[in-house]
């Protein structure tokens, strides 16, 4: 909460500490020396060729100072960053940050310059010790070397999934003046940063709070051993009707939440079962709703418990009602990063795991995979992969980590009559049953009398594969040669953390 | 053959609503014909699934149709669906005379029709069917299309000959003849023509593609005619397989077909179905009724190549077919007795019959069905229910069991302040009510009525979800919520 050590602007970051609500701070030298702007180059990989990329896209972003020269943005901002540029006072400088660390869970990012010069002439924003609930805040942004500075008022606190991922956190809602905001824009209180947008629509802007950013920077010093934020996980469900509650054995008004189904590797697996209900966590009752009072904020939607002030790893208190009686239980938080899905939702900026073998081309399913369809894709998409995400994107189990695609065939004379197949689920190769691109790679490995063997999900239109073994390489070696291919597959990207060990769910 | 998946490419060519007299009058050899062919206006009236003890407003459409043996008109099953009111109008006499269906096929879409006055057919010559129109050969279509009062006689040739999905039911595929005379809205129903013999009855045209109009051949119409001939439809039966083709080498050789062979994999086999107890999945069928299969599915068939299941499409349930299926490494004959499969008509569009549903509490359920799905739109496909359309066209895939099974959907929720409250109300199949697994509207209705328990639990599929009503209040609240929402019943069975 204080800006470097030493240099002329120590005394103003000290007097934002010591004195924040006498005489009206010099908040403008503030915003001008701890707000960067970031132009990001970015290029995705090709979600339907895998083994491409998408074209290059620029990105016009902010970022801003923190303790430890560092520069703060959001995960999103960097994500398949392949060049990064900061510019401070509005004017280009020769930096050239790199991206130093991400949770992509909670949609945060730090920038290393390794040009320390760079910093001579910048200051950490301090930070405000809470977010506020209401005012009138400062949405902060270069454009054509003037700083922007925006009014944004405070509308209200919503606890909503993170950008991307399944942490679900409190955002303030601001309505602003700031046209065109939403790329990481710094969000001041009298000179201290309160907050980062994550997101834009009109006028109504999502401000990532300081809570997060705090809890996240002391985190990030040890990279190594970063804790998490942690993710409740379970499905659940309102607990609004008498008639179901009686049915619980829960006496009086409904309150708590109804437990529906519980993914393996989840805060609540091992602890909570289907049909219990959660009555309070922490100490904090938990009405049928979902809410809790938070002591500032008023009504907040239960995980805000979790991630304000817990990482994962922690043992929480919960009390739980189960057949009509009321346990005290203990729950450890855990995070549930969108690799520990059946189909994450988001594959974060990693390069997607793909396998082609004789022009057959699989790939894991996953959102980026589904989004090919188009704005509308959850609609537009085939029912079969729709249906899965639906109803099976949480089912990952140790057995069943991923869901194997054949995308496409790419046709030739070694895959006649397979050709026009697409997005197909494999069930079994060579007789094994396949959870992932590893899996189909080792399955290929162990061909049986001379042929390979797919077995695809009942689909209506193929059941089996068979293909020679022996004319398998020299076929994938030609279909490369023939569609430009570089590389025949790509390994899975590892865990991001250590999952621990398995802890059963009930899919 | 059916095709259980969605699809939309053809326009039926029902004319709505009658419009302007311009039709023409042609000469090509047709004053022979004319007379035989009718006009026929329909006031139809659809019920409407999603409040299914309602109807819909009454529409009028137009069609054509010919007069055949035994005082009857052959028609479209499309241009006579849930009709209210059916006039006939002879060639050159305005009269409308009232008639009723004798016997419709929604599922080859062809419908024999009666006037209530024989007599009007006296004087009129039937037309007789002729064979299968070879490839490039000219043909005639004679209706009423675009609204005419009089005839129309358009003239093309025989484009091509296979088989088609039949737009009315939506899933039936059958063989079908390919015209580029021109066939428009109103043609529905009329007869096409050669050597003054009936060799199709035109029915459809493609929104694809330019100057492509469809007819049902000879062989259809045959096939129709035997069938009835026992004064009742029964309809197509079906081999109950699904399979895939050996085109791929490495696929015959694993499978030990030898050179001289070929054939198709049975990748599943309907429960139930005709294949059921007698195929395998895994079988490769080499020939049906001594004719080889070819690698793609196809069979000799005179001049064409046809999907080998149409031969089954030519007989009638209780007839057999002789596969001969390589299984392991044994060659046998398998004698496949042809059965119906009442389960896939919930994939069809349905016609002529009101919606099965039962109220409860304000809950209203229906059977799972194609019908029920349409009543999201007109784009039901992409605007549906995602976990409703997965347990109609996916989860069937994976547990084949379920089509034997009658599953019931909740699909929305009159409110009350005895449901008022309900988390879960619309658009889910119920699983079990009150612990008891649900097998048809019947059992869920008794599952609930001979409850006397004091709530009643609702188990909806996928995710856990749950429903619970109290009985007490459910059952006293029913009569009101009925009132109050002008249903005349709680339920059709």
């Amino acid at each position: 909460m204080t800006g470097r050590r030493g240099g002329p602007l120590l005394g103003l970051a000290l007097g934002l500490v010591l004195a924040p609500s006498t005489a009206a701070p010099p908040v403008r030298e503030v915003y001008e020396q701890s707000v960067v702007a970031l132009t990001v180059t970015y290029q995705g990989w090709d979600a339907d060729r895998p083994w491409a990329k998408q074209r290059p896209g620029v990105r016009q972003a902010s970022a801003v100072v923190v303790e430890g020269s560092r520069l703060l943005t959001t995960a999103q901002i960097v994500a398949d960053a392949t060049f990064l540029q900061a510019d401070k006072f509005g004017r280009s400088t020769r930096a050239n940050p790199r991206v130093e660390f991400v949770d992509p869970e909670i949609d945060l990012a730090l920038i290393a310059v390794d040009d320390p010069a760079f910093f001579s002439d910048l200051v950490a924003a301090p930070l405000a010790a809470l977010a506020p609930s209401e005012g009138t805040l400062r949405t902060v942004r270069w454009r054509n070397q003037q700083l922007e500075s925006a009014a944004s008022r405070v509308k209200r606190i919503v606890v909503e999934s993170s950008t991307f991922t399944s942490v679900e956190h409190p955002f303030l809602t601001v309505e602003t003046d700031l046209d065109g905001g939403g790329w990481a824009e710094p969000v001041f209180l009298e000179g201290q940063l309160v907050g980062i947008t994550v997101s834009q629509n009109e006028r109504r802007a999502r401000v990532l709070p300081v809570e997060i950013l705090a809890r996240f920077l002391e985190r990030a010093k040890e990279p190594a051993t970063y804790r998490p934020f942690p993710v409740f996980g379970a499905l659940w469900q309102l607990n609004t009707d008498p008639a179901l509650t009686a049915w619980l054995g829960q006496v009086g008004e409904p309150r708590g939440i109804l437990i529906r189904q519980i993914p393996w590797g989840s805060s609540a697996c091992g602890v909570l079962e289907p049909w219990d209900i959660l009555l309070s966590i922490d100490g904090q009752p938990i009405d049928a709703e979902g809410f809790f009072a938070h002591p500032r904020y008023g009504q907040l939607r239960f995980p805000a418990i979790f991630v304000i002030d817990r990482t994962a790893g922690e043992v929480v208190p919960i009390q739980v009602l189960r057949g009509g009686v009321s346990l005290d239980l203990r729950m450890m938080l855990r995070a549930y990063p969108a690799a520990q899905e059946l189909i994450p939702a988001e594959s974060g900026s990693g390069a997607p795991p793909y396998r082609i073998a004789g022009g057959l081309v699989f790939r894991e399913l996953d959102g980026e995979y589904l989004r090919t369809w188009g704005r509308d894709w959850a609609s537009e998409a085939p029912l079969r992969l729709l249906g899965r995400f639906n109803t099976e994107q949480n089912g990952q189990t140790p057995e069943r980590r991923r869901i194997v695609l054949l995308t496409a065939v790419l046709p030739s004379a070694y895959t006649i009559g397979y050709h026009g197949l697409e997005n197909l689920p494999v069930e079994t190769v060579n007789g094994i049953v396949i959870d992932s691109i590893e899996g189909l790679n080792r399955a290929l490995e162990r061909p049986q009398d001379g042929f390979h063997t797919i077995v695809l999900a009942p689909n209506g239109f193929r059941r089996e594969i068979v293909l020679e073994a022996a004319g398998l390489e020299a076929a994938t070696a030609e279909i490369l040669e023939e569609y430009g291919i570089p590389a025949a597959g790509r390994a899975s990207a590892p865990l991001p953390f250590d999952p621990g060990p398995p802890c059963p769910g009930d899919y | 053959m059916q095709r259980l998946l969605p699809r939309a490419l053809v326009l039926l060519l029902v004319l709505a609503a009658a419009g302007d007299a311009s039709g023409k009058r042609d000469a090509l050899g047709a004053d022979r014909i004319q007379p035989s062919i009718v006009r026929i206006v329909v006031h139809a009236q659809r019920p409407d699934w999603f409040s299914p003890w309602e109807f819909k407003q009454v529409e009028e459409r137009s069609g054509s149709g010919f007069v055949v043996e035994g005082g009857l008109i052959m028609t479209n099953a499309h241009v006579v669906s849930d009709s209210r009111l059916l006039l006939l109008f002879l060639d050159r006499d305005p009269t409308g005379y009232p008639a009723r269906v004798v016997h419709v096929a929604h599922d080859c879409d062809l419908a024999l029709v009666r006037p209530e006055d024989p007599g009007i057919l006296k004087q009129v010559p039937p037309l007789a069917l002729g064979p299968l129109p070879r490839l490039r050969s000219t043909v005639e279509t004679f209706g009423y299309p675009a609204g005419g009062t009089q005839m129309s006689v358009t003239r093309g040739v025989v484009s091509r000959i296979d088989d088609q999905v039949y737009a009315h039911s939506g899933i039936d595929s059958h063989l079908t003849v390919q015209t580029d005379a021109a066939i428009n809205p109103g043609n529905s129903g009329g007869p096409v023509i050669q050597d003054g013999r009936v060799v199709g009855v035109a029915f459809q045209a493609s929104l694809d593609l330019e100057n492509v109009g469809y007819m049902i051949p000879p062989e259809v119409v045959e096939r129709f005619l035997r069938d009835v001939a026992d004064g009742r439809y029964d309809g197509y039966p079906d081999l109950g397989i699904r399979q895939s083709g050996m085109e791929n080498p490495a696929a015959r050789k694993r499978a030990g077909l030898r050179d001289d062979e070929s054939g198709v994999r049975i990748d599943a086999v309907d429960p139930g179905g005709s294949g059921d107890g007698l195929l395998r999945e895994g079988d490769i069928v080499l020939a049906i009724d001594g004719r080889p299969i070819a690698n793609d599915g196809t069979v000799a068939d005179g001049e064409l190549r046809i999907r080998f299941g149409l031969l089954a499409d030519r007989l009638q349930a209780g007839e057999s077919v002789a596969l001969r299926v390589l299984r392991g490494s044994a060659r046998i004959d398998v004698p496949v007795p042809l059965r119906i499969y009442p389960p896939h008509r919930r994939h069809a569009n349905a016609y002529d019959v009101a919606p099965r549903y039962f109220v409860y509490g304000g809950l209203v359920f229906e059977p799972l069905e194609l019908e029920l799905l349409k009543t999201f739109g007109d784009h039901w496909v992409a605007q549906g229910d995602k976990l409703l359309l997965d347990a109609f066209y996916q989860q069937p895939l994976q547990q084949p069991e379920l089509m034997r099974r009658e599953r019931v959907v909740l699909l929305r929720k009159l409110d009350h302040p005895v449901n008022g409250r309900m988390a879960w109300h619309r658009y889910a199949v119920v699983e079990r009510v009150n612990g008891r697994a649900i097998d048809g509207l019947e059992d869920l209705i008794d599952a609930v009525e001979s409850n006397r328990g004091e709530l009643q639990v609702f188990e909806l599929a996928h995710l856990r979800r749950l429903s619970v009503l109290d009985r007490r209040a459910a059952d006293a609240a029913n009569a009101e919520i009925l009132a109050r929402y002008g249903i005349v019943a709680d339920r059709r069975l």
